[in-house]
Formats: structure tokens, sequence, C-alpha cells
């Protein structure tokens, strides 16, 4: 490494600093500014609304209001709907396309294509099948004798259908990320543990699982990410309906800084939301490093 | 030689028809207008190029949905150089939009173009109902008033009407008021396989099609004409505060609520399109709506009832069956308060142009006429005779009271629209929970301000052009 | 791994053949209801033999300028693919070879910037680019979706670069080229796949993005994401035109699947599998 010596430091940090800058300016700046609205009334469309300090007033009336205790649970529910499923059905799938046999490279190929689409997009075609009355649905689900369920206008079911078009969506993801980690096994223990007589079924929860955990981990640790922060399909199929059973965290910072135009309470939300996931992130991270000393 | 000839003649026409363009009073100016897809601006946005044949100004109309267009509007008009010279305003919001001081004052062009426009000619509430403060800030483009549309053919059903005889004991007919109207859509809610008026139903069929969506408060638009047909108001006008929370709205909330299960399955989630639809495609017996939609009831292009345009037009029922001042609304244009001088004077020229009672007649004519909202209109035998609910528009506009137009419309409309929609969905015990908890979270933000500032938001002058 | 029984075989091509099925319908529907004349749009049993037609597609060209709204989205997805490769990868090649403590915090801090909720941030960006004048610009878009971008090519690039033998780059410096020189002419074309794979996802990350695109654009600088929504409109949902513009919008993401599947695996997970 001698020809990285102390001068060419120097221009490594240059090497980085437009990233670093960019990044700076558009996110530290924004999320100062956004403190700061969080401690004042600010309406953008009532300039009659006086903009002015109100210290704690904002992040108070959060705290204290059951509509934001709502939306947390509503998000969390929803995370764990969605996460649950995509867990055992992508494992599931991933466990059938790495079988050694003809076509499995094409079903991968094609099963990756939900993720590439546009959540948007996602929305809408699931809007299409859920669509009250006229949908493909509950005509397909009829054959089956179920339904016909309301789907997106019914407070049972509307939940589910955000689930079910999110686990449509990503569920590929985790068929994938484990796919991958499973044809990069080796394959000793699995003989050895099939000399002993083991059922194909305590084979992969004896052998295969705890090999592919750190993988599973981390797919299931991007997936709540952005679990946390789902917008786009709420958007799309209820708008946070019917009455507030769809109403997710991101959904409440839209309502009170675009709808109400209460940007102060809006940048304070986002800041409690914020914290919440930063306390998360870390202890994840405090959690797996725990384990990763006691292995 | 001959090519050349060719091109020196196109380029002497183009030149000739650009000059031709350059001859108007506005020449080059160009005008935006942020507006919605609904009739008030679909049926004039094809012909804004004869606009611009008159005058020279060329327009452009570019149309969003309902659901976030106001937002898009206050967004322009905090803008320092907006982008937008002409708004498409509803009424409720002129009072966020004249607090911000966002439209500019039509009062003084009204008063000077009094003739032209015929002024004496338009209902004077649709007028009224763009008010703020007196001033003018919006010019109606199509009126509109919350009715009931039934289906006359299965009312006059000699089969149907013994049948609904023996069951309620009273003659089947308009109804007159709230409970006659729940009767008849429990009447009429038939399963497949059920006969309605002789045949049998291949498909489900509905008493009562209202909206109880609460994307972007549309219960409320249905909700709220019900509350004024039993006398609410949304105001205390002692203290300037909500007073949804009353009997008049806790009647309306139960009226809805006991209409459910004679409604759609998707009752949730039905917009005032998807209601208006479930009627257009003579799929229920009676919805209330507002009227800028019924004009499709008489459009073989656009509705499919087995009578088309032979609807019948009722005005709203009411709590009692006795008389009662209904809402009304408008659809408007407005013009920019931050446009220039002769942007603005360009766009009252294309508001003129466009609201003018020639068009609407012309509108009206061709047989896909809006809301009207000249009396000469409504009242005019022959398109009486082709659109029969401008009889109920212009009986019930005469006497009706202005919607709401207080600044914070927006989030009584969202929170309302939760609340309600939460109780018809059965998250709510009672319409007093649902009401009481809109009222609080209105009142919260309204305490604010003193009670001055409150009862000034309520309060209602005379419109100044009337002076 | 270990043989499958014929019985067993015939199983896993069974439950496959469900998963396919169930998996590709919402595809298989864009499609075929984007060339579905509307009166058999919602017909049941679902026609599957008919008189294709091109309407909604010429609609959606001519009701709206649908073309234009295509063009922003390239625009923007094009720009900030580009900022972000090129601020990325600089900045990747410096995290991979400077040797110190600190860098791994620098790593995650520019990684977590793809944790915060966008809707967090859209109100400061929003006030700020109302008050510089880019609202509605597409160079808000590429700004934004930069934001987003770049950390995903730092991290995606920095495993490629760690993956560049010293060795060769030793080589070069001794024969006398410069850091610059040895990054361009020595680690980029080795690493070249990792560009490859981060140009694709920056681009499918911009394309496909609807809230910042949602609120921060107006008519003029509206991309495909944010049109195919507005013909859910008050009059009429217009399916066939929705159906059409989001098979157009699926197009490129479809395009990368079945090119560059290889790579894909390591860019939607950030790394975390290889």
């Amino acid at each position: 490494m001698a020809y990285i010596r102390k001068r060419n430091r120097n221009i490594f940090l240059v090497f980085m600093m437009p990233a670093v800058l960019v990044l700076f300016g558009t996110t530290i700046y924004p999320m100062i500014y956004a403190g700061y609205l969080s401690f004042r009334s600010y309406d953008l469309a009532k300039l009659f609304v006086p903009r002015v300090f109100v210290g704690w007033a904002n992040y108070q009336e959060i705290i204290a209001s059951s509509e934001f205790l709502h939306t947390l649970t509503v998000t969390f529910k929803l995370m764990a709907m969605t996460l649950s499923v995509q867990l055992v059905l992508g494992v599931g799938i991933a466990l059938l396309v790495t079988q050694r046999l003809p076509g499995m490279g094409i079903a991968r190929t094609l099963l990756l294509i939900p993720m590439m689409i546009s959540p948007v997009i996602v929305g809408l075609v699931w809007l299409f099948l859920y669509f009250p009355e006229l949908g493909y649905l509950n005509y397909f689900l009829s054959f089956l004798g179920l339904g016909p369920y309301a789907w997106i206008t019914s407070t049972d079911w509307a939940l589910w259908a955000i689930a079910i078009a999110d686990i449509w969506q990503w569920t590929p993801f985790i068929m994938m990320g484990t796919a991958a980690a499973l044809t990069n096994l080796s394959p000793e223990p699995f003989e050895a543990a099939k000399l002993d007589g083991n059922s194909a079924w305590d084979v992969f929860w004896r052998v295969t699982l705890p090999q592919i955990r750190p993988v599973l981990i981390s797919l299931m640790f991007l997936r709540a990410i952005d679990a946390f922060k789902i917008y786009d399909i709420i958007f799309v199929l209820t708008k946070g309906g019917p009455g507030d059973t769809t109403e997710v965290l991101s959904m409440y910072i839209y309502r009170q800084s675009f709808t109400f135009w209460r940007m102060g309470v809006g940048a304070a939300a986002s800041f409690v939301s914020l914290i919440i996931i930063v306390v998360l992130i870390t202890l994840f991270f405090k959690s797996l490093n725990r384990e990763a000393h006691q292995a | 030689m001959k090519h050349f000839k060719a091109v020196a003649l196109a380029s002497t026409v183009s030149l000739a028809l650009a000059g031709t363009a350059w001859s108007g009073e506005f020449d080059g100016i160009e005008l935006k207008m942020l507006a919605i897809g609904d009739t008030s601006v679909t049926r004039l946005a094809p012909i804004v190029g004869e606009f611009e044949e008159l005058t020279g100004a060329k327009v452009q109309i570019d149309q969003f949905p309902y659901p976030g267009l106001i937002d898009k509007i206050v967004i322009e008009a905090s803008a320092n150089t907006p982008s937008y010279q002409l708004m498409w305003v509803d009424s409720p919001w002129v009072g966020v939009l004249g607090e911000s001081g966002a439209l500019q004052d039509l009062t003084e062009w009204v008063k000077r173009d009094a003739a032209e426009i015929h002024l004496d000619d338009i209902i004077p509430i649709q007028l009224q109902e763009n008010t703020w403060q007196g001033k003018l800030l919006a010019f109606p483009a199509s009126g509109m008033i919350w009715h009931v549309n039934y289906r006359k053919d299965l009312f006059e059903n000699a089969d149907e009407q013994a049948a609904f005889k023996a069951k309620y004991g009273y003659d089947l007919a308009p109804a007159k008021t709230w409970d006659q109207f729940i009767d008849i859509a429990e009447f009429f809610t038939r399963k497949a396989g059920e006969t309605l008026a002789g045949k049998t139903l291949e498909k489900d069929f509905y008493g009562n099609a209202q909206a109880y969506s609460r994307v972007a408060g549309a219960i409320t638009h249905d909700f709220f004409p019900i509350m004024r047909s039993f006398g609410g108001q949304y105001w205390d006008s002692e203290t300037g505060l909500c007073a949804i929370d009353r009997e008049p709205g806790l009647k309306a909330a139960e009226v809805m609520k006991k209409l459910v299960p004679f409604n759609p399955p998707d009752y949730l989630g039905l917009m005032w399109d998807i209601r208006t639809g479930y009627m257009e495609r003579g799929e229920v017996a009676q919805s209330g709506y507002w009227s800028v939609r019924t004009v499709r009831l008489t459009n073989p292009n656009e509705a499919v009832l087995p009578t088309i345009g032979e609807a019948g037009y009722q005005p709203s029922p009411t709590g009692d069956g006795g008389p009662m001042e209904t809402m009304t609304g408008a659809l408007s244009f407005g013009i920019n308060s931050k446009a220039s001088d002769r942007e603005k004077e360009a766009a009252w020229a294309f508001i003129k142009w466009g609201t003018s009672r020639d068009m609407m007649r012309r509108f009206a004519e061709e047989g896909n006429g809006v809301s009207m909202f000249h009396k000469s209109i409504l009242s005019d035998p022959d398109l009486q005779a082709k659109y029969p609910y401008y009889k109920v528009l212009l009986e019930t506009q005469e006497t009706a009271q202005r919607r709401i137009f207080h600044p914070f419309y927006a989030d009584v409309e969202e929170i309302f629209g939760v609340e309600l929609n939460k109780y018809m969905a059965g998250e709510t015990e009672s319409a007093q929970e649902a009401l009481t908890n809109g009222c609080t979270k209105i009142n919260t933000r309204l305490k604010v301000f003193n009670q001055d500032m409150r009862l000034r938001w309520i309060a209602d002058p005379k419109a100044e052009i009337f002076n | 791994m270990h043989q499958l029984t014929t019985s067993n075989k015939i199983l896993v091509y069974l439950l496959l053949a469900i998963v396919l099925i169930v998996f590709m319908t919402p595809i298989y529907i864009i499609v075929s209801s984007s060339i579905k004349p509307t009166p058999i749009m919602f017909q049941k049993p679902p026609a599957m033999l008919f008189e294709p037609t091109w309407d909604h597609y010429i609609n959606l060209f001519t009701a709206r300028p649908f073309g234009k709204f295509i063009l922003n989205s390239l625009i923007v997805a094009l720009g900030s693919t580009a900022f972000s490769l090129f601020f990325g990868s600089l900045a990747a090649y410096a995290i991979s070879r400077i040797r110190h403590k600190r860098m791994n915090d620098v790593a995650f801090w520019i990684l977590s910037m793809r944790m915060f909720p966008p809707i967090a941030v859209v109100v400061p960006y929003y006030i700020i680019f109302k008050a510089s004048g880019l609202l509605d610009t597409p160079l808000a878009l590429i700004i934004i979706y930069s934001t987003a971008n770049i950390p995903l090519t730092v991290w995606l690039m920095k495993g490629f670069f760690d993956e560049v033998p010293r060795a060769l780059e030793e080589a070069a410096s001794i024969d006398g080229y410069n850091l610059l020189q040895i990054f361009w002419y020595v680690t980029l074309p080795l690493a070249a796949p990792g560009l490859a794979v981060s140009a694709v996802f920056c681009f499918i990350f911009s394309w496909n993005e609807f809230i910042f695109a949602l609120m921060l654009t107006g008519s003029n600088a509206q991309t495909a994401t944010v049109a195919v929504m507005s013909f859910w409109s008050s009059d009429a949902v217009q399916w066939g035109r929705i159906m059409a513009g989001s098979f157009i919008i699926l197009i490129p993401g479809v395009i990368f699947v079945l090119t560059c599947q290889r790579w894909l695996v390591r860019g939607l997970t950030m790394g975390s599998v290889k």
C-alpha cells in the first residue's frame, strides 16, 4: 500500500468531499429546518395564522393525541403482518427455486419482476383487482368458495388488502436474498446431517436455517425500514380509510402538513418518528452485537 | 422553382394567419388555469381556441382531480411569481383564499360590466356564494344545489306502488321526509334473482347510494346538505365555534347510518363520482347529490338508465316534510391576485366569455350543459322540457342558503370526513361521539383566535356588487 | 444438494406453478388490460381472446401530454443517475482505500440516509425549493433523488472497489500514475459491473419514486408515475389509460431484471448478501 501515502490521503478526502457535502446539504439542512419548524406554528396556506414560536406545544400535542398513537399501532401492525408472511413465503419459495431442476433460473427471474415495479403501479393494479363489484379478486376467490369481501372499503379487510399488495411486491425480495444465501452454503453439513438419518424438515430446521439466519436478519431489517416508511400503496388504495383503519405514520404526517397545512406539527411528528426508528435501529444493532459476542 | 413558389406561398399564408392572431386585444398574453376535470371546465376546455381568435389571448387549462386540487391552489396562491393566472374555485374555498388575499376582488369589474354579463339574470345567491367579507372573489361557472334523483320508471310502476302501499301503508312517491326516504331505500333494495318492476334482476339492486368515503371529505358533501335539511348550521352565532354536533347534525348522521344497509356493499368507499355512477348505470333507486352531475342523467353518452332523460328530480327531503331552505354551492373561476394587471384584464375577459349567458345556453343546447345559474335559462320552457331538473334548480336556488365558507373549511371537511366515516363503519359508537370529536378538534384550532376574528369569519355581509 | 424423488419433483413443480401463477397474474393484468377494449375490461370470466385495441395508448398521449411526463421522468432519472454515480463512486473509492476507524462511521452515516422516512423531509424540501424557485423543476427531483442514490452507490461501489486487487494499483503507481489516473484507468474499469448495477438502481429508484414527485412538481416537471395517478379522475376511472401508463412505466424495470438479474441481488440487498 505504498502508493497510499500521507499526501494521497488528502486526495482521498477530496474524492469524498463532494458526496459528503451534497449529502450534508440535502439532509442536514432540511433536518435543521424541520427541527426549527417543529417548535413553531407554521401554516403554509392560512397566512393569517400567526407564525410564532410555540415551544414544545407541537410535540406535546402529538404525544398526547390518541390519533398519533393509533397511527403508530397501525404502522407496527402492518409491519408485523407483511414481514411475517414475507419471511415464511420468501424462504419457502427460495427453497423451491434452489432445487437443482431445469427451469428454476427462469422462475427466479420472473419472480424478480414485482419488486422492480413502482409502488404506485403496484397500488393501481391491486386497486383494479380489489375494485368493488367489478374487481377480479373476488371473482377468483369465489372459485375457492371465499368472499366476496369489500377489501379496501371494509374495516376488517382494508389493512390486509394493503398487506397483500406489499407482500406481493416484496416476497420476491426475501426469496431472492435467501436463494442467494442458500446457493452459497457449503454442502458438507448437509451430507453429515443426512447420514445421521434426519428428516428433510430437521435438516432445514437444524442445519439450513442457522446458516442463513444472519442473511435473513439483514433482509428483514431492510424490509422493516421500508415498512416503517410505507406510503405509496396506501395513498393509492385507501388513503388511510375506511375510518382510520389504515392510517399509518406517513399518512398522519402528510395529513398534518399538507391537508391541514400545520407544517410545525407535521415536522414535530417527523422527528418523533425519526427518533422511534433510530432507537429501533440502535436496539437492533446492539442485539446483533450481543449475539455475535455470545456466538 | 415550383418548389420555391410553394414554400413562398406557404410562408405567406402562415404569416397572414399569424397576422390575424395579432389583431386581438390581448395579443401575446398567455393564461394558464388551474382547474378540475368537472363539467364546469370540461365543456369549456376544448373550445378555448375560440377565445384566442376573439382576443388573441392563449388559454391553457390544466385539469386535476378534485382531491388535492385545493392544495395545489393554495400552494400557487402563496407563490410570488404565479404560474397560473386563473383558478377554478369551489365556493367553500373563498374563505381561506380570501383571508389569504389570493384572489382578485372582482367587484369593480362586475359593476362596470353589469349589463354585458346580465348580472340581473344571475340568481343572486350564486354571486353571494363567491363573496368573502362582501367582496366578490370568483365568478360562477356552474351553480349547484343538492337534490335527489330517483328512478321515475320504478316509482310509477303499478306493481311496485301496490307492494309499497301494502308494506308501508302510504303511497309510493318521491320522499318528502327522511323517514320516507329510508322506507323507499329499504323497499327497493333487492337481491339478484328477485324481481324489480316485473323483471328478474341479474345483479343486486340498491335502494340508495350516498357518498360515505372519507377521501377528500366526500361524506361531508352529502352530510352537510342533509344537516341543513334539518335546519342545521355550521357555526354558533354567539361564539363562532363549531355547532355541527347539535341536534340537526345528529339527525343527519343517523339518517345516513340508517341508509347504510340499503347502499352498495362498498359504501365506505363511495366518492361523489362512484355514487353518481351507481345512479347513472341504473343500479340504485334514488340518490341525493350535487346538481353538477345531474346533467349526465339526461345524456345517453354518460348514463345508461332504462329511461334516459326521464329520471325524476326532486328537492332534498326535510326533517318534518315542511319547507326548509337548502344549501347552494358554486363552481367558479377566480383570478390570481398576483397576476399582472394586463393578465388580470385578459383573465376577466376570459371569465366573462366562458361563463356568459350565451355560452351557457350554447352548452345546454348542445346537450351537455353545466348546472345552470341564469334565471332565464332555468325558466326557459324548451330547456326545462329537455332538462326537467332545471325546475328543481330554479325553485330551490331562489331560497337557498350559502354553503360553508370558513377559512378553516379544509380542516372541517377532512376532520368530519374521517369522524363520520368512522361512525358509518361502526368504529365510533354514536353519532354524538363522532360529531363531538370533530367539533372538539375544530374548536381547538379556532380558539387560538379571538372571538372577534371568529365572528368575522362566519359573518356574511351582502355582496358589494349589489350596492 | 440432494437428489429428489420423482414424486417430490412433481410436488416442487406444482408448488412453483402455483407461486408463478399468483405472482404473475397482476403483471398479466396490466399488460392485457392495457390493450383490452373498455366494455370488456371487467368481463367475467376474463376475456382471454379479444381484438386488441391501441386506443388506451393513443388516448394516453393525446388526452394529456404523457410524452412530456415520460421525458421528465427520463431527465430526472438519468440526471440523478449521472450525478450519483460520479460523486458516489469517488467517495466509495476513498472509503474503500482509506484505513481509518472513523471510515465505518462515515459509511454508516451515508447508509443511514436511506432509512429516513421521505415524508418527514418533504416539508422542509418543499419550503426550500419554493423559496429558491426550484419547485416544479426536474432539478429539484434530481437533487432529492441523489440524496437517496449517492448512499446506495457508495455502498455498492465500496464492495466492488474492495475486490479490485491492490497489487494492480500498486503496479500502476510504480509506473508513475497519479491517484486520479489509477482510479480512472485501473480501478474503475475493473469495477465496471458495479457501476452498471449502481446505475440500474439509481435509475429505477428515480423512475419509480412517487411522494417527492407528487409533492414537489406541478404540471411542469410532473413525472410519469404521478401522471398515471391522475387518470384516476373525479369524472371516471380510466382503467385503460392507467394500465397503458403502468405498462410503459414498468418496462425499464423488466428490462433490467431480464438483462442483469445476476447483479440485482447485490444491489437490492445493499450487499448484505453476496
